[in-house]
């Protein structure tokens, strides 16, 4: 596996304007893998994922993405860069189509490729093809999350960041979001969701950290994350 | 009931309502996209009037060219006016939020537009004379000014042209997508400065259409703007803050409902019925009429 | 010692109280007066508008409405009813009460923005009921001729009919009303408003019923704005639509905002300067306003906080600067 690194960070301090939520994190994401986040309510998770997406001000620390310095850069000019991110709940243009959402979404794709994105983004989801119509209001909540991910794979990012995919959906269209994001990560795509059900996360996922109180207190592959007794009490029930 | 009398108050109701909605679908946008309030969005009215009864003499009183010139204009400022505003907007302070800090600077602006140009054409009544002059169509005894009928015109391919740049265009598209949720905007790398500046751009051009257009119909003074304020308002929150169609609808209503008022009741009670009609739809539908029907994304 | 002068702000009260009972014998200017008199009422007008947008953080624009339908019924239940100057005062006190809870109570059912929209159409509306409601109002004339205030008590009678006791009638209700204001804001009632404020859903977490609060911070800046409105026409000796005029809404926000949102004495303080100072530069009418507009925008963008944010901020540095002139002594 290519172990080069797309994102890492040092010292990362993260909140929202207020006190720092997230104290020094150093989380290392290497290319074409996928990491998931995992840790108690109100432990930093989000705010982290939102710190990297520049939604949330990093007060202090270092992120470099492909070795360049962005902890200064706007949330706009990450997504510029490929970094994209599908914050939690319902996040979409309800009064508007299934075809317009996605039409605007890709605003930034040359228009003779956007064909193209979007041959792909119903390639990866084809219940989107049959709902094009449909108001994005309308869909089921399960429809949404993938039509949410499918506005931004379009431009085809290089690093995809997911908050809580899974919240408030089946369990069978829970495992059918982890596999399609398993599938974009084994077609390339560098991955990182924060996610509760951590069972299933990290069946998909390479490698996990675990934040607890703001602090990273375990970070290492998947399994070994699984594995540790401590992890296996606070998380997964055994 | 006179037909005729009937006849001629929903014509003019319709004119004037369609001049309403030109004024008070950018006030919609502004609220929509922004959440702000812009006070002297009657001022922009205001200002174009003055403008435009100083550009008709220039050519000949033609009110085609002088309106092309003037929408030219309109739209060059409006542009730098609206980068000025989110400028504004954007600068310090951190108490109240955009809403209230939007309410006072456009107050102060309006002031300051309100009293310079007092200043310069003093509060006397003004008038212009376009070629047109008070000539009218007559549809059976029922009359038409050519200058209504221009008005009429004007707003129904002005709100043509807005409603197929919101549903058409990118940016259009855009415009709504950030109406409608903001966070899915950043999400997809909208710039939501950017997509408001030109909604507040877009806006104030239709205030300043909407001046221009009321050139030929009415007298006017530095305050002409703050009583068709009080009416965009009105429309703003019966509609649904923030429902372009349903402002424009409302627009129509409150238009010919003030015109039945004017011709068959005292006409102090003309000006009061928009506000009662406000009061009335928040007592019992604070929505507004024309609340979205689809639950929010 | 009486308690007032233990403190130096006791002493600076005290002083300025001896200032203005002393004055009208000091200058025998009745212009000087006038401005003073002017400046009474237009604080405790500002003060009003402190106390819903300030205290309770609901913009208003109300304000003028209010203070413009006091002057209206304190003058036409004079006219009209045959009461007296007092009833006039009581009155418009009332019909300002019975409105604000109407357009408060209604607005409010949406939300904060529809407030502050209808508060701004209810003045214009206002303003043009004043014009055009000729049986009621007299239009554009008004209504002038309006007679001296006056008191009859048995066999005393006083009127008060010239510069000097109107100024002393302006100044009693002014600092009965500031007082009152004060006492009212420093009690539970201002520190509840003030959690409206600052964090609604905290003060509804609590228990406070929010809408019902902000209801009664309407109708309390009213019926204060009310009876100033209807004092001040009595002053005027006339009331016409120029009582709605935009000039004292941005007066207000100038004061208020210059002064300090929230704050009582650097407000109090703001409103005689700024309503002096013009009269001082003797400006014509459009260029004071335009002065206002850009002191208006210039307050919004540079010193949200006004003058008492700037004092605040002073006493923390210097508090701070204190702390670290002491290692060890916190």
């Amino acid at each position: 596996m290519d172990s080069e690194a797309v994102i890492e960070t040092a010292g990362l301090v993260v909140g929202y304007g207020g006190p720092p939520i997230v104290r020094g994190a150093a989380v290392t994401v290497r290319r074409g893998t996928m990491v998931t986040f995992v840790g108690p309510n109100g432990a930093g998770k989000s705010t982290l994922l939102r710190g990297l997406a520049g939604l949330s001000a990093a007060y202090a620390g270092s992120i470099l993405y492909n070795g360049t310095q962005i902890a200064a850069t706007s949330a706009l000019e990450r997504h510029a860069m490929g970094i994209v991110f599908v914050p939690q709940g319902r996040c979409n243009f309800g009064r508007m189509s299934v075809e317009e959402n996605l039409e605007i979404a890709a605003h930034g794709i040359a228009r003779a490729e956007r064909r193209a994105a979007r041959a792909y983004v119903f390639g990866l989801f084809p219940v989107l093809e049959e709902r094009l119509q449909t108001m994005a209001g309308n869909l089921s909540g399960g429809e949404q999350q993938l039509l949410e991910m499918a506005m931004v794979l379009q431009t085809r990012p290089q690093c995809l960041l997911v908050d809580e995919p899974s919240l408030g959906l089946s369990p069978k269209m829970q495992a059918d979001i982890f596999g399609k994001l398993g599938g974009l990560r084994d077609a390339g795509m560098t991955i990182i969701v924060v996610e509760q059900n951590v069972r299933a996360a990290l069946a998909v996922s390479d490698d996990a950290a675990v934040l607890v109180n703001g602090e990273i207190v375990m970070q290492g592959p998947a399994p070994e994350v699984a594995g540790d007794p401590g992890i296996r009490r606070a998380y997964l029930g055994h | 009931m006179d037909p005729v009398f009937l006849g001629q108050l929903l014509l003019n109701g319709i004119v004037i309502g369609l001049i309403y909605g030109l004024i008070a679908t950018g006030l919609t946008l502004q609220f929509g996209i922004l959440h702000i309030v812009n006070f002297a969005h009657g001022e922009v009215l205001m200002v174009a009037m003055y403008a435009m009864a100083a550009l008709l003499p220039l050519f000949g009183g033609d009110f085609f060219v002088a309106f092309a010139v003037l929408v030219v204009l309109a739209s060059a400022v409006s542009l730098l006016a609206a980068r000025g505003l989110l400028a504004a907007l954007a600068t310090g302070g951190d108490g109240g939020g955009i809403f209230e800090k939007s309410l006072l600077l456009t107050l102060g602006v309006s002031i300051v537009l309100v009293n310079g140009v007092q200043q310069l054409f003093t509060s006397n009544p003004q008038m212009a004379t376009t070629s047109f002059g008070y000539g009218a169509f007559a549809l059976g005894e029922i009359r038409l000014t050519y200058a209504h009928a221009l008005a009429s015109v004007v707003a129904v391919v002005t709100f043509g042209a807005l409603f197929w740049f919101l549903l058409r265009t990118n940016a259009g598209r855009a415009l709504r997508a950030v109406a409608q949720n903001r966070e899915a905007a950043l999400m997809i790398g909208l710039d939501p400065t950017r997509v408001a500046r030109r909604a507040v751009a877009v806006s104030l051009v239709l205030s300043a259409v909407a001046g221009a257009v009321l050139v030929p119909i009415i007298v006017f003074q530095p305050t002409v703007g703050q009583t068709l304020l009080l009416k965009a308002f009105a429309v703003v929150v019966i509609g649904g803050m923030g429902n372009i169609g349903g402002a424009v609808a409302v627009a129509l209503g409150l238009g010919v409902l003030e015109s039945l008022v004017g011709g068959f009741a005292d006409i102090v009670w003309q000006n009061a019925v928009a506000f009662v009609a406000m009061i009335a739809v928040l007592a019992m539908r604070p929505q507004g009429l024309f609340a979205a029907a689809i639950r929010k994304g | 010692m009486p308690p007032a002068m233990r403190s130096p702000k006791g002493l600076l009260l005290l002083l300025l109280a001896v200032l203005a009972l002393a004055y009208p014998f000091a200058s025998s200017s009745g212009y000087h007066l006038n401005v003073l008199t002017n400046a009474l009422f237009f604080t405790v007008l500002a003060m009003s508008l402190n106390v819903i947008y300030g205290y309770a953080g609901l913009l208003s624009f109300a304000q003028v409405g209010f203070w413009g339908v006091g002057g209206y019924v304190g003058a036409l239940t004079v006219t009209r009813l045959g009461g007296s100057v007092w009833d006039g005062m009581l009155a418009a006190g009332a019909v300002a009460l019975l409105l604000a809870i109407a357009i408060s109570a209604v607005s409010l059912r949406l939300s904060n923005h529809a407030f502050v929209i209808v508060s701004i159409a209810f003045t214009l509306l206002l303003q043009l009921l004043a014009q055009e409601w000729i049986d009621v109002t007299n239009g554009p004339m008004g209504i002038p001729g309006l007679p001296a205030p006056e008191i009859v008590l048995g066999p005393l009678y006083f009127a008060f009919d010239d510069r000097t006791s109107q100024y002393f009638l302006a100044l009693a209700f002014a600092a009965a009303t500031l007082a009152a204001i004060g006492l009212v804001l420093s009690s539970r009632v201002g520190r509840t408003l003030r959690m409206l404020k600052h964090d609604e859903t905290l003060a509804r977490s609590l228990g406070v019923r929010t809408t019902r609060w902000k209801v009664f911070a309407a109708g309390f800046a009213a019926v204060v704005a009310a009876m100033a409105g209807a004092l001040y026409v009595f002053y005027l000796s006339i009331v016409d639509p120029t009582i709605f005029d935009v000039y004292y809404t941005q007066l207000m926000l100038v004061i208020v905002i210059v002064g300090g949102l929230g704050s009582f004495w650097p407000m109090i303080a703001a409103g005689f300067v700024l309503v002096v100072l013009p009269e001082v530069l003797r400006t014509s009418d459009e260029v004071r306003m335009i002065y206002y507009g850009v002191v208006l925008i210039a307050g919004v963008l540079f010193f949200p906080r006004g003058f008492a944010g700037l004092l605040a901020a002073r006493r923390r540095r210097h508090s701070s600067g204190g702390r670290l002139g002491q290692p060890g002594s916190i």
